[in-house]
């Protein structure tokens, strides 16, 4: 422990952002974006920045370092470091909103080999879907408006920023930021209505069909 | 008028169904500081069960992880519903009402200094409570937390209309707040009995004396924030509106400006009824009077200066962190201080072990752990970790219920023979004690440890970690323990009210004026007044072999000084804090600049001489004051009306300012230079304008024939406003105008 924390240095290891009610997290020096869930090497004291794309929010991973407030226009900064591998739960800890209860985070530390490994899948683009129900799921993300929210690399059109991307969906440990253990089943509950699961999110309900369900489903399930 | 027909009169008055309606409606005309005492009482009565049932529902909803009982809007409003209801509506009203009781019964006095004043300041507390709620019906409560951190409470993201009622019912109780505060200082400055010098102050009396000028400087803090959360909200405004300019973290820095001294505000009335039951139920005088008298001084000065130990988590930075922890922890040694008084008071006492003496017990060692976790807070690190975690939620309970509820319920039984002449029944007060110790702690010690686990503060729901339900569920049961414990006390409040045993004039054998009237007392308080000579007049009374030693000079001469002008100087401290929050906004967003017009579009010669307007309306009406006094009527109207033509020329230069700016498009939601200036300017000239308003009512008195005896100290302190409105002027030119052609 340092007496002091040192100063930032003038690029962060970790970008993460606080949203309504999720967290982005970016790695400027590979480029992996993720949310909800945050890979660290173990044994290195990551330099983090804090933003804010609406209201405050505040990250907080008890075992791990202190609480710090996202504040918009304001670049706040801290150190993150895990000494054992292990998962750590952390939490939005200043309240945001409706869904404030659910705006979790995981913190995986693991070993920096293991960390690479991890990084390298990330970076990879999403493969096309190559079963029939995947490929009509696909097309079911582009045109109904999935896409004006949710990215995923590798597919013409959706680049934005508004919401989680997806583009290894299916590699997380957790759903609506911690509100569903990630399976399948859930994916698909989810989908069909996330004002139930998860009311006041800034996902709206589409009332997709059975069909339909089965088919994003099958799709968000390839984004390892 | 004779004696008889009074008495035929008032008879008549008796038997006159129609007048006997009059009567029961006096309790809503009154301006009498017993009955309002009452009306504050029963309000925050009534605004306890209130809350109660909404932390009821509340724990209902965590009893369980992932519950599904009440929906997580609903659950946000409750949780804002509660806090705001508690702090507002529920601890500031009871105190005001022991105070509104005690206070002038303590000091001799037949009143408050304003009676009307008095009455106005309660009736805030009603319509604030039905604007807060009213929200309800008009789209939805306020979710925003109590301390509506911005920009949540901004509209883009609290589109209802519910902060908009939160945030004006809390201007309007502020108000009241203030006027109160305003009538304790002019009372306790001017309305003293012969013999009350300030040294012989009963501590209660002393201790909500000091907390006045804390009211006095930090609601009005309070306000500023609320006014310029409002215009963000209806006028487009973008103080706290970071996509715009504007700062997330200056409302905290306002609200907590305001928020912290409010502990003391809420706490301080509570060591002053620790201070008086503790003494009397150990059967000795207080250990140490000065320094509980000076440590609460300390305690309001300091806590001006600690807010910012509620935002080491948004990075002020490592100087900003260590002032604010230093002053944090500096406030524990006055708060020390007065628990080691009251301590050393029981050693050695005859202990009488009666309700009231046991809450004080209770609270003594509750608020012991409050303040041990509360340094806690001021440590920068430990803050780091247990800041907006049930860890804070448990430490401002402890504060709130553990201590400040406790000596509430203390004073309850303690004041209640006073009130109604009635004793609260023994047996059912030590049902609600022990009842209120077991479910007051078995619902908070717990939380510290769901805090430091991890669980943070205002989530509806949490998922099943270890340890996180049984100690959810056993919170919860402690509530029902406590809802008991509230439900006795009504209980027993309604009984004894009816059938309690009769108190006589001094039950507790206590030494402090209240006790030396009737109760309850007669309109105007006291028959006749013992001597007093010491701090405890009674003791001297009844024990004239061995008095206390006479504290002071043995004079019963005090000086007075006029309760209009301690009035209005209080109210123009109470004017100075709010026009230093704005200029200080100003000041913050002129140091960051944003795009659009600047301080240069305005046009600096006009406002000079318009400015020259105001100023020379201080100079005439000074003429005036002095023609008054001289009692050359024909001088004193021909001044008085040249000040309000002056004041009338500079509003109408002001009023041409700005609509040259509406002509060039520039209004207050333009930017944030927009912003600053008309909210600054604009309340300057609502000052000068009620100002006007006054001064033509002196007018229209004088003409009429008033003042014709010369000294008046209404007409006084109607100047001492005016030359205020000049003097805030001076800085808002010098700020606005001035300063930036200096760059």
């Amino acid at each position: 422990m340092n007496l002091a924390d040192p100063p930032p240095p003038p690029s962060p290891d970790l970008v993460v952002t606080g949203h309504q009610f999720w967290w982005q997290a970016n790695y400027p020096a590979s480029g992996v974006v993720t949310a909800n869930e945050i890979h660290i090497p173990t044994g290195k004291a990551l330099s983090m920045r804090l933003d804010s794309k609406d209201v405050l929010h505040e990250f907080w991973v008890p075992k791990l370092n202190r609480k710090m407030t996202t504040v918009p226009g304001q670049n706040n900064h801290i150190w993150l470091q895990a000494d054992k591998p292990g998962v750590y739960l952390g939490t939005c800890s200043e309240f945001c909103g409706t869904q404030h209860a659910w705006m979790r985070i995981v913190v995986v530390a693991e070993e920096p080999s293991k960390f690479e490994q991890w990084q390298q899948a990330q970076l990879r683009s999403s493969q096309a879907p190559t079963s029939d129900t995947a490929v009509k799921g696909l097309a079911l993300f582009q045109t109904s408006t999935c896409i004006s929210c949710h990215a995923i690399h590798g597919v013409t059109g959706a680049d934005a920023g508004v919401a989680p991307d997806l583009t290894h969906v299916a590699s997380r440990k957790q759903l609506g930021a911690g509100i569903l253990e990630n399976t399948p089943a859930n994916v698909r509950l989810w989908l069909k209505s996330p004002q139930h699961i998860k009311p006041g999110a800034l996902m709206p309900d589409f009332n997709y069909t059975d069909k339909q369900l089965d088919q994003l489903t099958e799709y968000l399930e390839t984004l390892r | 008028m004779n004696g008889t027909t009074t008495t035929a009169m008032f008879r008549a008055a008796i038997l006159d169904p129609a007048k006997r309606a009059h009567y029961r409606l006096a309790w809503l005309s009154t301006v009498d500081h017993k009955r309002i005492a009452v009306l504050y009482l029963l309000t925050a009565l009534f605004f306890f069960v209130v809350a109660g049932v909404e932390a009821l529902f509340m724990r209902l909803q965590l009893a369980l992880p992932n519950n599904h009982f009440l929906h997580p809007d609903t659950f946000n409003q409750l949780f804002t519903m509660h806090g705001t209801t508690m702090i507002f509506l529920v601890v500031m009203p009871v105190v005001f009402g022991f105070v509104n009781y005690v206070l002038p019964l303590q000091i001799g006095a037949r009143d408050m200094a304003f009676p009307r004043l008095n009455a106005f300041g309660f009736w805030c507390v009603p319509l604030g409570g039905i604007l807060l709620h009213f929200s309800v019906l008009a789209g939805g409560a306020p979710a925003v937390g109590w301390f509506a951190y911005a920009p949540l409470s901004e509209t883009p993201y609290s589109s209802n209309l519910g902060v908009d009622y939160w945030a004006i019912a809390i201007f309007v109780m502020g108000i009241g707040s203030i006027s109160l505060a305003i009538n304790i200082i002019a009372t306790v400055i001017s309305c003293r009995a012969p013999g009350m010098t300030m040294r012989r102050l009963p501590l209660f009396t002393w201790i909500n004396f000091v907390n006045a000028f804390i009211i006095i400087f930090a609601l009005p803090v309070l306000n500023a924030g609320l006014a310029m959360l409002l215009i963000d909200r209806r006028l487009e405004g973008h103080f706290f509106l970071p996509l715009r300019g504007g700062s997330a973290v200056l409302w905290q820095h306002v609200f907590w400006a305001f928020g912290h001294p409010e502990v003391y505000i809420l706490a301080l009335p509570a060591f002053g009824i620790v201070s008086e039951i503790v003494p009397v139920f150990s059967r000795k005088p207080i250990f140490g009077y000065q320094f509980v008298a000076a440590s609460s001084m300390a305690i309001a000065l300091l806590s001006l200066g600690v807010w910012g130990h509620h935002m080491f988590t948004v990075g002020m930075g490592r100087p900003l962190d260590l002032f604010f922890s230093i002053a944090s922890m500096l406030i524990a040694i006055p708060t020390g201080v007065k628990v080691l008084n009251w301590t050393a008071t029981m050693i050695g006492g005859r202990i009488r072990f009666q309700v009231p003496m046991l809450f004080c017990i209770a609270f003594l060692i509750q608020f012991l752990c409050a303040g041990i976790t509360g340094i806690s807070h001021a440590v920068v690190p430990l803050d780091w970790q247990t800041k907006n975690s049930y860890f804070l939620v448990a430490h401002f309970h402890f504060v709130a219920v553990g201590a400040i509820v406790f000596a509430v319920l203390g004073a309850v039984q303690y004041w209640f023979p006073k009130m109604s002449g009635r004793f609260l029944s023994e047996r059912l007060g030590r049902w609600t004690f022990w009842l209120m110790v077991l479910g007051f702690n078995m619902t908070f010690i717990i939380q510290h440890f769901l805090g430091l686990l991890g669980m943070p503060r205002r989530v509806f729901t949490y998922p099943d970690l270890p340890h996180f339900t049984w100690m959810n569920m056993l919170s919860t049961i402690g509530v029902f323990f406590m809802a008991a414990a509230a439900l006795v006390l009504v209980w027993n409040l309604i009984a004894s009210f009816f059938g309690g045993k009769t108190a006589g004039d001094n039950p507790w054998n206590a030494w402090t004026l209240e006790w030396a009237t009737t109760s309850p007392p007669p309109h105007e308080n006291f028959y006749a007044l013992p001597p007093i000579r010491s701090r405890r007049p009674l003791w001297d009374v009844a024990n004239p072999d061995r008095p206390d030693p006479v504290v002071g000079e043995n004079s019963s001469a005090i000086q007075i000084v006029d309760k209009n002008k301690a009035g209005i100087l209080t109210f123009i401290l109470s004017e100075a804090g709010f026009f230093a929050t704005l200029l200080l906004a100003y000041l913050y967003f002129y140091a960051h600049p944003q795009p659009g017009p600047t301080p240069r579009e305005l046009d600096v010669p006009r406002t000079l001489i318009f400015s020259v307007c105001l100023f020379a309306s201080s100079l005439t009406f000074w003429r005036s004051e002095i023609a008054m006094r001289k009692r050359q009527r024909g001088s004193m109207l021909g001044w008085l009306a040249l000040t309000v033509a002056l004041g009338g020329i500079f509003l109408v230069g002001q009023g041409t300012e700005y609509w040259k700016l509406f002509q060039t498009g520039v209004d207050v939601s333009t930017n944030l230079f927009a912003t600053t200036f008309f909210t600054l300017t604009g309340f300057h000239g609502l000052h000068v304008l009620l100002g006007l308003v006054a001064l033509l009512i002196f007018l229209w008195l004088a003409w009429r024939g008033d003042f014709a005896s010369g000294g008046e100290p209404a007409f006084e302190a109607a100047g001492y406003y005016w030359h205020f409105v000049d003097v805030v002027w001076v800085f808002v030119l010098l700020t606005v105008y001035i300063l930036p052609l200096l760059r």
